[in-house]
């Protein structure tokens, strides 16, 4: 998942940052479905159009699996709304256990939202360089980013690691059988484990040691960047401040403006639609205009 | 040569050890100076090392006493950063160096912590990656490079900062021999080229040892020897037989062969070929008497006094060989010695050396055989009790000992007489399950045929290979990274499945439950041993697999005692594995192993980081075990031809080369012990 | 909103006061390179049990580096593991809450660690976990912290919600995660009975090994016991060149 290579990571992490955290942020400004949605169907085409749509589907999975939880239990316990699709029982504590339409729309809502959202990191997942994101902090965290770094580096290392180690395991007839136990798992895990802990932080040791010989923390330190941001980075990021402003501004127009409690009320949908229109619009220009500059 | 690093009486002990790690030590490096530390595992070396930067005591604690001054300063006044800005320190693992994600990030990585300014970092940071020729990785991910280009960036980082010196901790022992080649070379030209003061610890002399400037020994902590290299090897030469094993490969011939100092059968008369750089060498006739009192030097027909010289490289051993050659049969010609002396004239060993197979021959190896079997007689199949592997042990008797132990005479039927006591002990217990089937030598036992494998079925690995194991095989087996060595004995172990292909085991077609009983038949050593420890004590780890091999009890006591003891860990049997030294710790993994009784053992890379103590003492090991045939993945070209019946190589996943030693040692270069290139 | 809003600010200023914490500290490189092994290693750890929901042995592994290693430790550890394990199994909004849910429950292993194992002089040589009461102790609160995981991952859900979260959507959640957690405890509670003090053994070999090097070193004293220096024999002065 990590080692995906997508041309958006040698643009500007910030920049990158910007336009994801837009989308984010707006998400929770407004409860328009026409727009959550819009903004859905933009992320998944932005996705789809670098090839990694279809690497958010299996996680997809896991997420709607609670999802549909929530969308369960949440109408369920609240007690909102007053159209009551089912009454049930009164409980202490909670109240009376009910559903009504609009408990029920807030949670897809609700629901939709978190899509954004997920959409959003798997945007930040394969879209930033993390590196040279983190590498944006460490003037601020030296510390911190330096040792996420080293982790990061080797999290593959040691992946690697457990993998000759359960093939040694396997050459001493220690593997799971074709049906394991619970217990047999655990305590086969162990046998992988045990090994892995102990070369490990024997080789922290060493890392440790290059640490000190190459002057970590012996002073004051200085800040490489390759890259400076890019004049048209720069304006991107400018455009992008610009996005943001036009969309409190068509908010402060009650654009996008939905009320699910005490009753629906779907303000102007059509006026919705027109904004989403006119969002959709200004939201490819920096998509356009990086992805052209950096494909050169 | 000015003076850089002085250290004074440093006498240093490790918190929680009972003995110290240096004793007294007391050394002057120089600015500019290549200083090589030899020295045996747990010498001190590495100890030293790390006195010269301050991670001793800085980094372990402990007792210090003594002084390191570094230009004229004390250690202990400096700091941290102006210690590593002038000392960068480069280790074995590059995987556990390398702390950043990508190459450019590493190579910058030490200048920023230094606070060099942006300008400068981006100058240096082009001037490193050029000298390195990283110029095309600097954006790579660390994960996506190979270990030799890894150990390359480690070196290339440490130097970016540009320190006056370098402290370097068996930086190749990692490597296979070309990238360790190419680290040294990099070493030798930054020596050479910028002046860079190298302190260098390895195990790999055979490439450097000819470039030190001055060799520091360590004997159990105290510096031994602190001088040229030389005098070192006069020393090694006269007095200091034991000095010898720290000498590459070539010279350790040279010497046991008596190159540069022949003495004639006769007794009376010491012959003496001595060479000048390459040049003609003269041969001086000495009185019985004053033979021994002129070691080292001979007195030549001018009347001069000259220092005899030992190669240190091929190239010098080829023209010593060829001047020697020509020489010799001159000498016999105009009688001036006598006529003892003839060409094939040698020490009391009555070793020739001589030009096997006429150039017409399908092999043309250069052979060193015995002058009783006859020079010229044999075959590539032909038995091997007559073959001389180069790096015998020579035939006086102060070197046997310490040299590798490895006899030629070492029939596969036969074992070794050192070999009986062990043999004896552990075939009473391996036996005791499993009759001995043995009926003839060359029975096949694990046979892998037409097979394909690999982790990716559109890119296999091994492809199309066919593969016998033989009873009494101790194969080595060569091929650059990324051929399928690996792949092949993890094939051969049951780890991996072929895609295509079959098994047979002793001659009959292996079922899929065969192998969920394997580990009894086979036998796997991989190359980190800290794999094999699941326990708390060393005691745990082998009672655990007699445990599954459904030993009894009472049983168990026994097998397990017998087992330690052959392994010489029985003094270790409560302590933690981790507790145990490199060399231990690969002992103990071998030991698990074998408490399996396999018939067949893998081993991959087994020499990794051993010194050539340990390297003999494994040697020794293996030779003593009862298996039916073993199989060794191995950079160690050395080490293989005193070890090893049978060399295959593979490339690109297929068998390229397959043959006994000679024979492929001969026609590969890459594949070549040092002395074998001496005879090319 | 002001809920939502309150704990989002919350958790930052958290994370923000850690990070300060330890940039300011004096935390060495045998530290840093310890905290960033593992946190990797229990990143690591997850993959040969990813056959079980919410079974897995990080949340112990957290537990015990701090339990070992100190509070801060147990706390970045925790938060790299978040970071790392999900790069594997997938990053989403979830993240951010399993890294303050991995770093506190890193936090109280360590506060677990100075309540239960008297620091003093000699601290570092004694067996950690050394008697039942405190291997059972250590254990119910690594089975304790399945749930409290959990429960702070429901905040996060909480968050989505938005204005209208209400005590009914807090229990709501709660309830729906209730499976998933009691598994998590549940493994918890399998992987600290089973492994805790064999585990914790080892951590403990390399944690004497920080605390002794940071004792200050010894100069001359200590090795008076040390034969004197003397000459040694054979060895030859001889400047190359």
């Amino acid at each position: 998942m990590t080692n995906v290579e997508t041309r958006w990571q040698k643009v500007h992490p910030g920049v990158v940052l910007a336009l994801i955290l837009t989308h984010v942020i707006t998400a929770f400004l407004w409860d328009s479905p026409v727009l959550l949605v819009g903004q859905l169907v933009f992320l998944a085409v932005w996705l789809q159009i670098e090839g990694c749509l279809r690497r958010v589907l299996p996680f997809l999975g896991m997420g709607l699996v609670f999802m549909g939880m929530f969308f369960l239990v949440g109408p369920l316990f609240s007690s909102n709304g007053v159209t009551f699709l089912w009454k049930g029982p009164l409980v202490p504590v909670i109240g009376r256990l009910d559903l009504t339409l609009e408990e029920v729309v807030y949670a897809a809502l609700s629901n939709l939202r978190l899509l954004v959202m997920l959409f959003g990191t798997m945007a930040y997942q394969w879209f930033v360089d993390h590196d040279r994101f983190l590498f944006q902090f460490a003037r601020i965290a030296p510390r911190f980013v330096i040792t996420s770094v080293m982790a990061i580096r080797l999290f593959p290392f040691l992946a690697g690691e457990l993998q000759r180690i359960t093939e040694v395991a396997r050459t001493r007839g220690i593997y799971p059988s074709a049906n394991p136990t619970f217990k047999e798992r655990i305590a086969y895990g162990q046998f992988l484990l045990k090994p892995l802990l102990l070369s490990s932080l024997e080789g922290s040791w060493m890392t440790a040691e290059s640490l000190y010989a190459r002057g970590f923390g012996s002073g004051r330190r200085s800040f490489y960047r390759s890259v400076e941001m890019l004049d048209h980075e720069k304006l991107v990021l400018f455009v992008i401040v610009g996005i943001f402003g036009l969309t409190m501004f068509g908010w402060g127009l009650d654009f996008g403006r939905f009320a699910t409690y005490p009753q629906l009320i779907w303000y102007d949908w059509v006026g919705d639609l027109m904004f989403l229109a006119v969002l959709a619009a200004v939201w490819s220009i920096p998509l356009m205009w990086l992805g052209r500059r950096n494909t050169d | 040569m000015s003076e850089f690093i002085r250290i004074e009486n440093l006498t240093y002990q490790y918190p929680e050890a009972s003995e110290p790690a240096l004793t007294d030590v007391t050394a002057e490096i120089g600015r500019g100076e290549f200083v090589l530390l030899l020295g045996n595992s747990g010498s001190g070396k590495s100890t030293f090392l790390r006195a010269l930067n301050g991670l001793v005591p800085r980094f372990y604690g402990g007792t210090i006493r003594g002084e390191v001054e570094l230009e004229g300063r004390s250690l202990s006044g400096l700091s941290q950063q102006e210690i590593v800005s002038r000392l960068g320190f480069l280790n074995q693992d590059p995987e556990r160096q390398l702390l950043l994600a990508t190459v450019e990030r590493e190579l910058v990585f030490g200048m920023e912590n230094l606070g060099n300014p942006l300008a400068e970092m981006k100058s240096r940071l082009a001037e490193i990656s050029q000298l390195f020729g990283l110029g095309p990785i600097l954006q790579e991910k660390i994960v996506t490079l190979s270990g030799g280009q890894k150990q390359r960036v480690a070196l290339a980082s440490v130097l970016a900062p540009f320190p006056q010196g370098l402290l370097l901790d068996e930086p190749t022992s990692q490597l296979d021999p070309i990238h360790a080649e190419e680290v040294l070379h990099a070493l030798r030209r930054l020596n050479e080229d910028w002046g860079l003061t190298v302190v260098l610890s390895e195990h790999r002399v055979e490439r450097c040892f000819h470039v030190a400037d001055r060799i520091l020994l360590f004997e159990a902590g105290r510096l031994v020897y602190n001088g040229s290299r030389d005098g070192f090897v006069q020393r090694a030469q006269e007095e200091k037989k034991e000095w010898q094993a720290f000498l590459p490969p070539v010279a350790r011939y040279a010497l046991g062969q008596g190159w540069g100092e022949q003495v004639v059968e006769g007794g009376r008369n010491s012959v003496v070929a001595r060479v000048e750089g390459g040049s003609v060498a003269t041969v001086a006739r000495v009185e019985d008497g004053s033979a021994s009192a002129v070691q080292g030097t001979t007195t030549v027909a001018d009347g001069k006094s000259h220092r005899q010289k030992i190669p240190l490289t091929v190239k010098d051993a080829r023209a010593i060989l060829r001047a020697g050659g020509k020489q010799w049969s001159g000498v016999d010609e105009t009688g001036k010695t006598g006529s003892a002396v003839k060409k094939e004239s040698i020490t009391s060993g009555n070793i020739v050396v001589t030009k096997a197979g006429a150039t017409g021959e399908k092999s043309v190896t250069h052979r060193l055989v015995t002058k009783q079997s006859g020079a010229d007689q044999e075959g590539p199949s032909e038995a091997h009790p007559n073959r001389i592997q180069p790096n015998q042990a020579p035939p006086n008797q102060a070197q046997r000992n310490q040299t590798q132990s490895n006899h030629p005479n070492h029939n596969h039927a036969t074992p070794s007489p050192t070999g009986q006591t062990f043999w004896s002990k552990l075939t009473s217990l391996f036996t005791k399950n499993k009759p001995d089937h043995t009926s003839q030598p060359n029975q096949p036992i694990l046979t892998i045929t037409k097979a394909q494998a690999g982790y990716d079925p559109h890119q296999p690995i091994i492809r199309d290979l066919t593969y016998t194991l033989h009873q009494h095989d101790r194969i080595a087996l060569f091929g650059e990274n990324g051929a399928g060595k690996s792949t092949l004995a993890k094939l051969l172990a049951g780890v991996i499945t072929p895609t295509t292909g079959t098994l047979m085991w002793n001659n009959e077609p292996i079922r899929p439950d065969f192998w969920q009983q394997a580990w009894r038949r086979i036998g796997y050593l991989s190359q980190n041993p800290n794999d094999y420890f699941l326990h708390d004590t060393v005691e745990a780890e082998i009672l655990f697999t007699l445990t599954r091999l459904d030993v009894p009890k009472e049983q168990q006591e026994i097998e397990l005692v017998s087992l330690l003891d052959t392994f010489g860990l029985l003094a270790y049997r409560y302590r933690h594995p981790h507790d145990l030294s490199g060399g231990e710790r690969q002992r103990l993994a071998l030991a698990i192993v074998l408490a399996g009784k396999p018939d067949v053992l893998l081993l991959d890379e087994p020499t990794r980081g051993l010194d050539l103590a340990q390297k003999e003492n494994l040697c020794r090991l293996l030779h003593t075990l009862p298996m039916k045939a073993v199989l060794m993945i191995t950079h160690d070209v050395e080490f293989a031809a005193t070890y090893a019946n049978r060399v295959t190589v593979l490339f690109q996943g297929q068998v390229v080369a397959d043959g006994e030693p000679d024979e492929v040692f001969g026609q590969s270069f890459a594949y070549m012990p040092q002395v074998h290139k001496v005879f090319r | 909103m002001s809920l939502s809003l309150g704990l989002l600010i919350g958790i930052a200023s958290l994370f923000a006061l850690v990070l300060i914490w330890f940039e300011k500290s004096k935390t060495d490189e045998k530290k840093l390179a310890v905290i960033a092994t593992l946190g990797a290693v229990a990143a690591v750890a997850r993959i040969p049990f990813g056959f079980l929901p919410n079974v897995q042995p990080t949340t112990f592994l957290v537990m015990l580096s701090g339990y070992v290693f100190g509070v801060r430790v147990g706390f970045l550890v925790g938060a790299i593991a978040a970071v790392l394990s999900n790069m594997y199994f997938g990053q989403g909004p979830w993240t951010l809450w399993q890294m303050l849910s991995w770093g506190l429950a890193g936090a109280f292993g360590g506060g677990l660690g100075k309540v239960m194992e008297r620091k003093g002089e000699d601290t570092v040589l004694r067996p950690l976990l050394a008697t039942t009461a405190k291997k059972w102790t250590f254990v119910l609160f690594c089975a304790l912290w399945g749930y409290l995981f959990g429960w702070i991952m429901n905040l996060w859900y909480i968050v989505s919600q938005g204005k209208y979260a209400n005590w009914g959507t807090f229990f709501g959640a709660y309830v729906s995660s209730f499976s998933f957690d009691t598994a998590h405890a549940v493994g918890n509670f399998v992987f600290a009975s089973l492994f805790a003090v064999s585990f914790a053994r080892i951590f403990a070999r390399y944690h004497r090994k920080l605390v002794t090097t940071r004792e200050s070193v010894v100069q001359a004293a200590a090795l008076s016991s040390v034969e004197k220096p003397r000459e040694i024999a054979g060895v030859k002065e001889e400047r190359a060149l």
